[in-house]
C-alpha cells in the first residue's frame, strides 16, 4: 500500500513539474541568421475567382495572368528545429508561453530590381522579348484573401527587403494588368540583388483560354 | 467603454440634481423606467449609377422595427423651467438613444422647448447595390454581412402645452429643426471576374442637414399618491418626418492607390419617417 502511494506521488511530481514547465516564458533569441538568396521559383496562380488560388494546371484567363514568386536562401530550414526550448512542458500550456520562438533570417543581398519578360507577344504594341515589369503590379499577400489593391512593382523593395521569419525566402505575387491577346504565354522573372548577382526563372508555358 | 459613457452620464446628471435640489433649483422629480416600439418608414428609389445609402435603411415593411428599452428623468426647476432627459436602447444594449431638452413656461399651461436628440438606426446590406449593379465584376470582395449603425442628431425647437387634470397629465410637444445623420466612411473592393482588375470605392458621407418636424405626446396617469409622491403609467409617442439624404464623396482607385478619381453625389431627398411608442412606470416626488 505504501508503495502504491509513493508511486502515486512520484506521479504527481512530475505532473505538477510539466505543468510548471509548460507555463515558463523562455525569452527568444533576436539573433539573426543571414544567408544569401540562392533561387527564384515561380508558381502559376488562378486569379479568375474571387482570390488568387495555387494553380497545378497550364492555362489560365486571357485577363488574369498572375504568378507566385518564391526567392529563396539555401540556408538550411531550421526553423522548426530551433525550438529547442520546448522542455518537457506540456504543449497545450506552451501554445501560450514564448518558446516556440521564430527564426529571424536576414539577407547578405538585398533585392534591388525585378524585371520581366515576356516570351512571347502580349498584343499587337508588346511584342516577344519586351520587358514588360511597368505592366505587372504586385501584392505581398500569398494568403487566400487580398484585402488591399495592388502595388506598382517599382515600389515594392522596402517591402520585400526585410528580416524574414521563420524562413529563409520571400514570397510575393505579381499580376499583369493587360489581357493577353496571344494563346499562350511564358516570362523570365529576373530577380537582380546587390553586387549585380542576377537570380531568374522561366514560368511554364502557359495557354490562355 | 459605451457601459462606462452611460454610468459617467448618469453620475453627472444625478450628482447636478442633487446639488441643485440643495439650493431648491429643483422643485420636483420625475424618474421612469419604459419599453417600447419604433417603426421607421423610408422611400426606396430604383437603383442609378450610384450608390444611395438610404435604400439600405433597415425597414421592416409589415410591423415595427425595433424594440427599445430605456430610462427617462423630467425635473421641474424654479423659475417656470422644466428639463427632459430620455435614454434608450435597442437589444444590443447600447444606450445611444438620447433626447435632451429644456422647456420655459411663459404661461401656466404653455412654454418653449428646445433641445438635442440622438437616435440610431441600422443600414443592413448596402453591397448588394455593388453586387447586383456591376456586371462582370465581384461587387465586394468583403463576404461578411454588412451591417452599420447610423447616428441621427439634430437640434429642436418648438411650443409645448400641458395640462393637469389632476390624474392624467397630458403634455404636447411641437418641435421642428435640423438633423443629419453623422458621417461615416465605408471601402468597397471589388475585383474582375476572371481578370486580375482590381478596384477600390472608399466612400465619405458629409452631414446633409435638412429640416424635421417632430410632434411628442406624453401622457401621465398618477396610479397611488402619497403625500409628496406619486406612482404612475406614462405614455409617450412622437412621429419624426423629414425628407432626407445621405450626401458622399465617392473615391475609386483602379489597380493601385495611385491617381485615384473624386466624385461628390448628391442622392434624391428620401421621405423618411419614424413613430416611437412606449409604455412605462414612474415615481414623481418633491
Amino acid at each position: 500500500m505504501k508503495l502504491i502511494s509513493r508511486v502515486l506521488l512520484i506521479i504527481s511530481l512530475l505532473f505538477v513539474s510539466r505543468i510548471l514547465s509548460g507555463c515558463f516564458n523562455y525569452p527568444c533569441s533576436e539573433e539573426v541568421y543571414y544567408f544569401d538568396f540562392a533561387k527564384v521559383r515561380t508558381i502559376n496562380l488562378d486569379n479568375s475567382g474571387m482570390w488568387p488560388i495555387q494553380s497545378q494546371t497550364d492555362t489560365m484567363r486571357r485577363a488574369s495572368v498572375a504568378f507566385q514568386v518564391i526567392v529563396a536562401g539555401d540556408f538550411p530550414y531550421l526553423a522548426h528545429a530551433n525550438h529547442g526550448l520546448q522542455g518537457i512542458g506540456f504543449p497545450s500550456a506552451q501554445a501560450f508561453s514564448k518558446t516556440n520562438c521564430p527564426m529571424l533570417y536576414g539577407a547578405n543581398s538585398r533585392i534591388d530590381e525585378i524585371s520581366i519578360v515576356t516570351l512571347f507577344r502580349i498584343n499587337g504594341n508588346i511584342p516577344a522579348n519586351s520587358n514588360v515589369s511597368d505592366l505587372f503590379v504586385y501584392t505581398g499577400k500569398t494568403d487566400f484573401y487580398n484585402s488591399e489593391l495592388y502595388i506598382p512593382l517599382n515600389q515594392i523593395y522596402p517591402l520585400i527587403n526585410h528580416v524574414y521569419v521563420d524562413y529563409p525566402e520571400v514570397q510575393f505575387q505579381l499580376f499583369l494588368k493587360n489581357k493577353v491577346e496571344a494563346d499562350s504565354a511564358r516570362f523570365i522573372i529576373n530577380v537582380k540583388l546587390a553586387y549585380n548577382t542576377i537570380l531568374f526563372d522561366t514560368t511554364r508555358l502557359i495557354f490562355m483560354r | 467603454m459605451r457601459r462606462t459613457k452611460f454610468i459617467f452620464l448618469f453620475l453627472i446628471v444625478f450628482s447636478n440634481l442633487a446639488l441643485l435640489a440643495q439650493d431648491k433649483l429643483l422643485i420636483t422629480y420625475k424618474l421612469s423606467m419604459f419599453g417600447g416600439l419604433r417603426d421607421t418608414k423610408v422611400d426606396s428609389f430604383p437603383n442609378t449609377q450610384n450608390l444611395d445609402f438610404l435604400n439600405y435603411l433597415y425597414d421592416f415593411h409589415s410591423g415595427y422595427d425595433y424594440e427599445y428599452f430605456g430610462f427617462s428623468g423630467h425635473f421641474w426647476l424654479k423659475n417656470s423651467f422644466e428639463a427632459d432627459i430620455k435614454i434608450a436602447m435597442y437589444d444590443d444594449f447600447a444606450p445611444d438613444n438620447l433626447n435632451l431638452t429644456v422647456q420655459y413656461f411663459f404661461h401656466q399651461n404653455m412654454g418653449v422647448n428646445f433641445g438635442f436628440y440622438s437616435h440610431t438606426q441600422l443600414m443592413n446590406g448596402f453591397n448588394s447595390f455593388h453586387i447586383t449593379s456591376d456586371t462582370g465584376w465581384y461587387g465586394d470582395l468583403e463576404t461578411n454581412f454588412r451591417q452599420r449603425k447610423l447616428r441621427d442628431r439634430g437640434f429642436q425647437g418648438g411650443i409645448v402645452i400641458k395640462e393637469d387634470f389632476g390624474f392624467i397629465n397630458p403634455s404636447l410637444k411641437i418641435n421642428a429643426g435640423i438633423s443629419s445623420f453623422k458621417p461615416f466612411s465605408e471601402t468597397v473592393l471589388q475585383k474582375e471576374i476572371d481578370g486580375n482588375f482590381l478596384r477600390r470605392i472608399d466612400y465619405q458621407t458629409n452631414n446633409t442637414w435638412s429640416f424635421f418636424f417632430f410632434p411628442e405626446l406624453l401622457l401621465d396617469f398618477d396610479c397611488m399618491k402619497f403625500e409628496k409622491t406619486s406612482l404612475g403609467i406614462q405614455l409617450q409617442a412622437n412621429y419624426f418626418f423629414s425628407n432626407k439624404s445621405i450626401d458622399y464623396t465617392k473615391t475609386v482607385f483602379e489597380w493601385t492607390a495611385e491617381n485615384p478619381l473624386t466624385e461628390s453625389v448628391n442622392p434624391p431627398k428620401h421621405k423618411y419617417g419614424k413613430f416611437d411608442f412606449d409604455l412605462g412606470i414612474y415615481l414623481k416626488w418633491q
